[in-house]
């Protein structure tokens, strides 16, 4: 009689022991875990006034009637988020990314991310003051913040180049080319963006958002290559007229749609 | 056997040759990669092993890679030059001509682009192109594959670092290897850290010309603005858009096109990548085709030369203008402060890179 009762509280103690061991072993179910998660592209379309901008030749003239080829034009974005539909937001990834527009795919893709409804996307161009004055020798090598990755780390100056954009220009009624470097650097210049478009998410339907960049928009009265063709955020006068160029910065992004 | 094999070679690493007991030694990146130049870019397929690094070695030392068997990487690629040539360009097999210099070797697991156009962007694929080239090495890869074979030492090691047999695949493997150990950070530069300890006033006034922009609105030009494609701790631009391969100013038109005959994009001829400036001192002569023998004449190039007519000129030099809306300049360096640059380049050479044991000849 003993030795069934202990037969049966063995089975038992086998039975829980396998029954704790599979669970720790079983995934979520594959159905649940799928549902949840979707994608996201954020694509950019760098444009001039209503065209394509061209980066491969001259053709995009300006406000100024100054004749504009764009070689690099690189950002260094942080908290890129989706704006919840009770506006709060929720990060994507660690927050970092870097495009480059004038690069052959101006465009990254975040996964993993909740499927629902959102209202829009939100990030800053630049990074915070803590990142900016961090070590910057930790981040992986693909990694946004790399020092070595896409040459927007000043090196032994330290802190970030936000925004680079380079190139060169013809002042208006000249065919003389010179070159033009506007590099948006120091935290004062970090900036931020948010775009309101109700969108949802789902695991069978990947999104792609697509942001138009008009470079035109760059420009207003004192905002010239003619006037200032260099500019590195440094001197006063510089960081005055780099505050004007990043206030620009605000109409030159729009979020077209997201699909 | 394996171990007399061993013991006639010099720095040898000595391990069981046992195929049983495969057990390659897995390098510790931090042991070779300094915290100080970032974290490098390592193929995740291809982790650094003692004996994968060895095996790489020798072959870039081995003279059966060319087809006559005169010439090994080591005969373009010398240490003492920071593994770069101190020629024109330099001549291959049957003194057949190559068109460019041969670029120094260093830090290139920090790197995604390779040779003077860019072409390349990984190691292992790099080392079939000069091994093939009929006026370099000029050997094909299945006579390659079958002296490999026939190699006892060459049977002895790949068994020790990939457990396998002598074969191409695995070679370009080990060689990438060697490559990405080759690492230079150990200047006097380096040595002096952020605050220049140690340099005297030339060679700091030289670094301040060296990472400031060039002003020609009145008075004199105080900075050469060689930081936008020479900048950052590896003291080369690594992103191709932002000075890594970009158009110096040599030429208002081009016998080599550089990038543009690999993409095919008339915006990227007559650019090029841009080298690190570690070392420079030591990699001469200088520019894809070893037009300036000293770096003299490269400092002349840059403040008194440019050819602001050359297609694709980099924006970094076409913005160097005395006034709003005038046309580019030379920047004008006075003799003093040519001399100021020359010496802090001299800072950046890495006597310790250049006698490392580890990267020396192992026959």
């Amino acid at each position: 009689m003993k030795r069934v009762k202990m037969k049966r509280v063995t089975f038992l103690l086998l039975g829980i022991l396998v029954a704790v061991i599979g669970c720790k072993k079983c995934p979520p179910p594959i159905e649940n875990e799928v549902k949840d998660l979707s994608s996201l592209t954020i694509t950019y379309k760098p444009m001039f006034d209503a065209n394509p901008l061209t980066t491969k030749a001259f053709g995009n003239i300006n406000t100024h009637n100054e004749d504009i080829l764009v070689s690099n034009w690189g950002i260094i974005m942080s908290d890129v988020s989706l704006i919840k539909e009770d506006n709060t937001k929720l990060k994507l990834g660690d927050g970092y990314m870097y495009v480059n527009l004038a690069s052959s795919d101006p465009s990254f893709t975040f996964t993993n991310i909740p499927e629902g409804n959102y209202k829009g996307i939100a990030y800053n161009i630049g990074v915070d003051s803590l990142a900016n004055h961090a070590d910057p020798v930790v981040w992986g090598p693909t990694h946004p913040l790399n020092i070595n990755f896409n040459s927007q780390h000043w090196g032994w100056a330290g802190g970030y180049i936000f925004h680079t954009i380079e190139g060169k220009y013809k002042p208006s009624g000249s065919t003389t080319e010179s070159g033009f470097s506007y590099h948006t650097a120091k935290d004062p210049l970090l900036s931020s963006y948010e775009y309101i478009l109700d969108f949802t998410l789902s695991n069978n339907a990947p999104r792609i958002a697509t942001i138009e960049a008009d470079a035109n928009k760059f420009f207003s009265n004192e905002l010239s290559f003619t006037n200032q063709s260099t500019n590195h955020s440094g001197s006063s006068e510089d960081m005055r007229l780099m505050s004007l160029w990043v206030n620009n910065m605000k109409q030159v992004f729009t979020l077209k749609s997201v699909n | 056997m394996a171990l007399s094999l061993s013991q006639c070679r010099k720095s040898e690493p000595i391990y069981s040759s046992s195929s049983e007991s495969f057990k390659p030694t897995p390098i510790i990146s931090a042991s070779i990669f300094p915290r100080a130049l970032g974290i490098p870019a390592l193929p995740t397929d291809n982790p650094l092993t003692e004996e994968g690094v060895y095996l790489g070695r020798l072959l870039f030392y081995d003279r059966l890679l060319s087809a006559d068997m005169s010439l090994s990487c080591a005969s373009c690629h010398l240490q003492k030059n920071a593994f770069a040539e101190p020629k024109k360009t330099s001549v291959g097999i049957f003194g057949l001509p190559v068109k460019r210099n041969a670029s120094a070797l260093f830090n290139m697991a920090y790197s995604r682009k390779f040779f003077w156009d860019g072409r390349q962007s990984r190691l292992a694929n790099l080392v079939f192109e000069p091994i093939q080239a009929h006026n370099e090495m000029g050997l094909n890869l299945p006579e390659l594959d079958d002296r490999l074979k026939k190699s006892e030492l060459y049977q002895n090691w790949f068994k020790k670092a990939f457990n396998a047999d002598p074969n191409i695949g695995q070679m370009s493997m080990a060689m990438e290897q060697f490559l990405l150990t080759l690492v230079s950070s150990d200047s006097r530069f380096d040595k002096a850290g952020p605050s220049l300890t140690g340099l005297n006033s030339s060679e700091k006034a030289g670094f301040t010309l060296f990472q400031t922009l060039t002003n020609l609105q009145g008075g004199q030009n105080q900075g050469a603005d060689c930081f936008h494609c020479h900048g950052g701790i590896l003291f080369q631009a690594q992103n191709p858009l932002a000075g890594g391969i970009t158009n110096n100013g040599l030429d208002a038109s081009f016998a080599d096109l550089g990038a543009g005959a690999i993409t095919g994009n008339s915006t990227d001829n007559g650019t090029f990548k841009s080298p690190s400036l570690r070392n420079i001192s030591l990699t001469g002569p200088y520019m894809h085709d070893g037009r300036f023998q000293s770096l003299n004449e490269v400092i002349d190039h840059y403040s008194d030369n440019i050819d602001f007519s050359s297609p694709n000129i980099s924006p970094n030099l076409a913005n160097h203008v005395s006034g709003p809306g005038g046309p580019p300049e030379q920047m004008k360096l006075t003799v003093a402060q040519k001399q100021d640059l020359l010496n802090f380049l001299q800072t950046l050479t890495d006597s310790t890179f250049i006698t490392n044991p580890k990267y020396a000849n192992p026959f």
